[in-house]
């Protein structure tokens, strides 16, 4: 829309011919052309004939608000609100202080019973040194007998089968013991 | 006593702060209302209203905007949702129009008011908001609650209508009820 265009689409735009498509191009062309903004602004500082005619009316006095009496303590329901909202801090603090104290006072007293607990049972000395050596260990626990007790037990686990295992050097000895076995059998 | 002194008052809940500003606006108000709404007992309600809700929200007021740019913006709503009521209690009438006695009573001089009820309401908002109440155009859009530009093309309309209608209304070519 050029500068033209757009003052004679104005000039015939009335309220019958009003639309807000209309309303819309028109102003986007003011925003964007300053010589247009300018002549407009300056045809707009003279108010139209008649209009000064107009008079100040006077308000009637009935007009003020009769609730004003609930107005009156519109600063003082405000200090009271800012009292409840202190209040209702502070309140909230206690209960969040109390809550904690709580707690400490029971881990104190868990402390104390387990203290308590440890006092009534027969003293033991902290370290017991037991001393073992290889010496110990019972002569009827040798390598043999606890082979065969763990082959056997785990003869109808599903441990995998012993006979395929033959390459594994670490497993001789379970065949050989097994070789014996039938042969005394 | 100057907008913000009473506004300081009327913060503190002092009367005499509400007292202040309902004198240096009531009257603007009421005369805009009165014209927006073409009865003085609905100009009456709105304006009662207006300052009502006013001074229920003065605490939130910041002084971003005037007061009276505030109060404007009230009032105008309030005059807004006073018409759409009556459309709807009433949707075949316009507002009902107080008689000639009753406007006599209140010392209209009746030619520019009977022009402007010829327009709309915004319209007449705007001409009077500017012309009458001397309100900036930036202040005037924003009671509209439209941009500036848009302000400038509807006063600019408004302005044009009026003067049309001014025009025949004086030469008495045509009645108004011909317009």
């Amino acid at each position: 829309m050029n500068c033209e265009e757009f003052r004679n689409r104005l000039n015939k735009t009335t309220q019958s011919s009003f639309s807000e498509q209309e309303d819309i191009a028109l102003e986007s062309h003011l925003n964007s052309c300053k010589a247009c903004n300018a002549w407009l602004d300056n045809l707009l500082i003279t108010p139209p004939a008649g209009i000064n005619n107009l008079s100040l009316l006077s308000a009637p006095q009935k007009c003020f608000p009769e609730s004003l009496t609930e107005n009156k303590n519109i600063a003082v329901s405000e200090d009271k609100s800012l009292l409840r909202t202190y209040l209702s801090g502070l309140k909230y603090g206690l209960v969040f202080g109390l809550s904690i104290i709580c707690g400490l006072v029971i881990v104190e007293l868990r402390n104390e019973s387990k203290q308590n607990v440890f006092d009534d049972s027969p003293q033991i000395p902290p370290f017991i040194v037991f001393e073992t050596s290889i010496k110990d260990i019972p002569s009827f626990i040798n390598e043999r007998s606890y082979a065969n007790q763990s082959f056997f037990e785990n003869e109808n686990s599903e441990m995998p089968d012993f006979y395929s295992l033959e390459s594994d050097k670490d497993l001789n000895f379970y065949k050989i013991n097994l070789e014996e076995e039938n042969y005394d059998g | 006593m100057n907008d913000e002194e009473a506004i300081k008052l009327a913060k503190q809940g002092r009367q005499e702060g509400f007292k202040n500003l309902f004198s240096n606006h009531a009257d603007f108000l009421f005369s805009n209302a009165f014209r927006i709404l073409g009865n003085k007992t609905l100009a009456e309600d709105a304006i009662q209203d207006t300052f009502s809700a006013a001074f229920k929200a003065i605490a939130s007021f910041k002084g971003e905007s005037k007061f009276r740019t505030w109060l404007y913006k009230i009032m105008y709503r309030n005059s807004l949702r006073i018409i759409k009521q009556n459309r709807e209690i009433n949707p075949n009438e316009l507002l009902p129009e107080d008689n000639e006695s009753e406007a006599n009573i209140i010392n209209t001089k009746l030619d520019v008011e009977k022009v402007l009820n010829l327009l709309d309401e915004r319209e007449r908002s705007i001409l009077i908001m500017v012309y009458h109440d001397d309100l900036p155009l930036k202040d005037v859009a924003e009671i509209l609650e439209i941009k500036e530009n848009n302000a400038k093309i509807v006063l600019y309309r408004a302005r044009k209508r009026f003067s049309e209608i001014w025009s025949k209304f004086n030469e008495k070519e045509v009645g108004t009820d011909e317009l």
